[in-house]
């Protein structure tokens, strides 16, 4: 009791929650921004944070983690386009809110699911983190690889239309993941000589590419069929849709059942908020009676991605916490910073330095508080920008992907953006998922380091999984979902077929 | 008129000129003028990565520009020196790694650069070099890890780098057992898995000694050429009867061409840098790694006698 | 053509694209390895085989005539016509980028896009381009000291 308190007493001095203000506002508009997502701000920041108290920097940058699970979604609902790409699913229901005059109603319900989201996740992370780390100590190489092919898998066969074709761009996703030098090796592969491609294919070329540029696109591309605006209705896209009580009543399962998937993602390094994005969206249709209502605008969309998807964040500190293992590159950086200030996360810290971890733990909380409320005015204030008709956004949201390719990478990187939206373009159009795609070039590197490894360690004897009971769970899962899928999308195609 | 026609063309034409190239003067005297990239070799989290973010940090104090630290993980730093080596030598670009990316890989690798393509600046620290198992691991020296692995039929030996692998399968070979080489891609990681017993044993550079006593991680043996400060208690491998040591530094440098007013105000900033009380306060008291700071100079000849070596012994492969 | 002969050409490019990726990019564009860790022509060559059975798999099953045939092809001409100017405009603006510096191309391009979206009055233009990429330039280029072409 007398650490909570002196925790507390250590995290509510005004430095200290001056800082955490700052953090989330500067996480809120960087996520906001298309091609500067919260992370770039994470990593920028870390430095500044190095003479800071430790709870300050900590404070600092868990804030910046926070603001942008709520700014991800301003531009997903306002322009269809994610600020970051945890956000994607939140598009599929949230513009067409937005479209339909529900622009309000829409960013309140990815605030308030965000923020329970990331509260709920954070008071998860509070009381099981030193419990789950003795399960999460068990995961290795083979099991970190069984758990990525469950997740392709899986998300191959819930996202688009045909099995096939998800599981077609996911391994194109995997192949432009390999293109650069060979992390184990150095070694060159499919970069034909050019320099520039060494790095490898960059995740914002690839992903501001394929997820926001390639939409764009198909919007220049068929503007004459795109819905227009007139100024009145222009206008009471911004008045109409409150949230009400009972929308929030309505919602709510859907947000404990995203949190609990979040939650469970971010406890598992590696896989990410993008993907509980998408699992939470997918599993909210799944339950929902009316699944035919998803995509068009159904409030129980978007608060399933916008629940998942901030509900990794706190639940991304398990692991880190408990192991000392970052659950993404956010919580990489954040490790990092940890180091710097002379603290070792790892499960002796609860005994060792047990007022830090509460001084965190109530930093956390504070950090949900000031998003909850700074929210209520800052997603207000981004909602005006739907008054301008589409003919002004997009070309100004085609130069912003632009200038933040270049930013955060180079001129040459730009050309690749060009590249890969052409290719989004043509994976909408054909139906090939450009969110499986994506989830495949994002673990593409992690799956072949896992795969390779244990193909090291089991030494050529196929038998070695079998001392791997986790591992073998989760392939019995990957090929379990696969056949229940292909069932199921097989009974599904001719109603498909009737609706198209 | 005509006169004072040309006279007045002449000097527009002169004045356009020195203004023309007034600007480029002024810029290459007023090295940085925009931010700088510091490349490692590690990915995030590890011990190389800290420490090159502390210098970063330390740097930015004395230059007055961002240093922007971008993480190039793989190969054991070869994926950044290729990169580094392809940048242009302005000092926007450096380079953080171990001396190894430089004197050692190219002789095992089939890398893209030499070991004189590049300027080498300063070392930072010396790493603390051991091979490391899990507090839960069946054995706890070096005698019982050669018994285990006798019976076991082997070892699973997590390796940061191709040439530690090299090192490790000579020292395995002599001793007769099988090692099975998992490259992974940082310290931190390596720890993580020796810790779960996913991997038998490890290589550290150094990060494990936040680790130590009954908090994850035991040291079988020092790598380095002295027993390691932080476990007194694990012998060297000389010690141990072996004719073997890596001694090796986190260093930086830069793609070789720097113009020399540049270098030298690069070199004395990151020696500023490397020597500063918070970097050597944290490097020394929190991070456990001796702030070990050689000049280009001595840095240079260091890696010009460790390249001879290693072309001597993997040379002929 | 309809949704089931594009779906059909679409299975036969991919099952090509993943021949060539197994038999003459992976061969001669990447290196083999030298026995640290797994070569690293292993997985690209796992995933291009994935891609190819896949692929072929895609052609079998749109090969029958089956009632997808009444729909109509999800890519038309004039589409891919429009697609094809708009791509250009992005081209010209990332060498004008190279040229003529980031804001005379930020300029340009926003310019051309909102001609294209069928804004005809020429003031809204000219504000919204040169503001926008002003207020972008001052804020990366000025105010958070990331230098812009």
């Amino acid at each position: 009791m007398q650490e909570i308190l002196n925790g507390l007493s250590e995290a509510l001095t005004l430095t200290n929650v001056l800082f955490v203000i700052l953090g989330v506002l500067i996480g809120q508009i960087f996520a906001a921004a298309p091609g500067v997502g919260s992370l770039i701000a994470i990593t920028i920041a870390v430095p500044y944070t190095f003479y800071m108290s430790p709870v300050a920097a900590l404070g600092f940058l868990i804030g910046i983690n926070k603001g942008g699970t709520i700014g991800g979604a301003v531009s997903a609902i306002l322009m269809n386009t994610p600020g970051s790409p945890e956000a994607t699913a939140t598009t599929f229901d949230g513009y067409p809110m937005t479209r339909q005059g529900q622009a309000r109603r829409a960013l309140r319900t990815a605030h308030f699911s965000s923020v329970t989201g990331d509260t709920l996740s954070d008071l998860v992370l509070i009381f099981v983190a030193a419990p789950l780390s003795v399960v999460a100590m068990k995961m290795g190489p083979p099991e970190m690889a069984s758990v990525i092919l469950v997740a392709l898998v899986i998300i191959a066969g819930l996202v688009g239309s045909s099995m096939v074709k998800g599981l077609i761009a996911a391994f194109l996703g995997l192949l432009v993941s390999l293109i650069g030098m060979d992390s184990a090796t150095a070694a060159e592969r499919l970069t034909f000589g050019v320099p520039e491609l060494m790095d490898g294919i960059s995740i914002t070329a690839a992903g501001i590419g394929v997820l926001a540029l390639g939409e764009i696109l198909r919007q220049i591309v068929y503007v004459e069929t795109l819905p227009k605006l007139e100024p009145d209705e222009a206008n009471s896209v911004k008045l109409g849709g409150r949230f009400t009580w009972k929308d929030f009543r309505t919602i709510f399962p859907t947000i404990l059942r995203s949190t609990f998937i979040g939650t469970l993602i971010g406890a598992i390094p590696g896989i990410g908020s993008s993907a509980a994005g998408f699992l939470g969206y997918t599993a909210a249709k799944k339950a929902s009676k009316t699944p035919e209502r998803f995509g068009k605008g159904e409030i129980r969309g978007v608060a399933a991605s916008e629940a998942a998807n901030s509900s990794v964040v706190g639940a991304n500190f398990i692991p880190l916490l408990s192991l000392g293992i970052p659950g993404n590159v956010a919580a990489a950086i954040i490790l990092g910073a940890f180091l710097i200030h002379g603290i070792t996360p790892g499960p002796q810290l609860f005994s060792e330095q047990p007022d830090l971890i509460y001084a965190l733990f109530a930093v956390m909380l504070i950090g949900d508080l000031v998003n909850l409320i700074t929210g209520l005015f800052t997603m207000g204030l981004f909602a005006r920008v739907i008054r301008i008709p589409l003919s002004y956004i997009i070309p100004c949201v085609v130069v912003l992907c632009i200038t933040g390719v270049i930013v955060a990478d180079s001129l040459f990187n730009a050309w690749l953006l060009i590249g890969m939206a052409t290719a989004g373009f043509f994976m909408r159009m054909l139906n090939f998922s450009f969110v499986t795609f994506i989830i495949g070039y994002v673990l593409g590197p992690m799956f072949e380091e896992a795969f390779g490894q244990t193909l090291i360690m089991a030494n050529g004897d196929p038998l070695y999984l079998l001392q791997r009971p986790i591992a073998c769970l989760f392939i019995g899962m990957a090929v379990l979902v696969l056949f229940a899928l292909l069932r199921q999308h097989r009974r599904s195609r001719r109603t498909a077929v009737m609706a198209e | 008129m005509t006169l004072i026609k040309r006279i007045a063309v002449a000097l527009l034409a002169a004045l356009s000129i020195t203004f023309a190239s007034f600007p480029a003067l002024a810029v290459a005297g007023e090295w940085p003028t925009k931010p700088i990239t510091l490349m490692v070799g590690f990915s995030a989290g590890g011990g190389a990565d800290t420490l090159a973010r502390l210098v970063a940090k330390a740097l930015e104090e004395e230059l007055g520009q961002p240093v922007v630290v971008d993480n190039k993980a793989g190969g054991g730093g070869v994926v950044m020196a290729t990169l580094l080596q392809r940048a242009k030598a302005d000092g926007y670009t450096i380079g953080f790694t171990s001396d190894s990316t430089f004197d050692g890989l190219p002789f095992i690798v089939r890398t893209a650069y030499k070991p004189d393509d590049f300027d080498y600046l300063v070392t930072v620290t010396e790493l603390q070099n051991a091979l490391v198992t899990g507090a839960s691991a069946p054995f706890s020296n070096w005698r019982e890890m050669l018994d285990y692995a006798r019976e076991q039929g082997g070892l699973t030996f997590g390796s940061l780098s191709p040439i530690t692998a090299k090192f490790a399968e000579r020292i395995a070979a002599q001793e007769n057992i099988e090692i099975r080489t998992v490259p992974v891609k940082g310290g931190r990681q390596v720890l993580t898995d020796v810790m779960g017993r996913h991997l038998d044993v490890g290589w550290s550079a150094g990060v494990h000694q936040a680790y130590l006593n009954d908090q994850g991680v035991k040291v079988l043996a020092a790598l380095n050429d002295k027993r390691i400060a932080t476990s007194p208690d694990a012998p060297s491998l000389k010690e141990l009867g072996y004719d073997r040591s890596y001694t090796s530094y986190f260093m930086l440098a830069a793609p070789k061409g720097l113009p020399d007013d540049i270098r030298a105000r690069l070199v004395e900033a990151l020696r500023n840098a490397a020597t500063s009380k918070d970097v050597a306060d944290l490097t020394e008291n929190k991070m456990k790694f001796p702030n070990v700071v050689l000049s280009p100079e001595e840095l240079t000849r260091f890696i010009e006698k460790r390249s001879a070596l290693n072309a001597q012994e993997f040379g002929q492969e | 053509m309809n949704a089931r002969t594009v779906d059909l050409w679409a299975g036969v490019g991919i099952a090509a694209a993943g021949l060539i990726t197994l038999f003459y990019l992976i061969p001669n564009y990447v290196s083999a390895g030298f026995g640290f860790g797994l070569s690293p022509r292993a997985f690209p060559y796992l995933c291009a085989g994935a891609i190819t059975v896949l692929g072929v798999f895609l052609v079998l099953l749109n090969l029958k005539a089956s009632r997808r045939d009444q729909i109509k092809a999800p890519v038309a001409r004039p589409a891919l016509r429009r697609l094809l100017v708009v791509l250009s405009v992005l081209v010209v603006t990332l060498a004008l980028m190279q040229w003529a510096g980031y804001l005379a191309a930020a300029v340009v391009c926003v310019a051309l896009l909102m001609w294209m979206m069928g804004e005809r009055r020429w003031l809204p233009i000219l504000l919204t381009s040169v503001g926008w990429s002003l207020f972008l330039w001052f804020l990366f280029d000025r105010l958070l000291g990331t230098p812009l072409p």
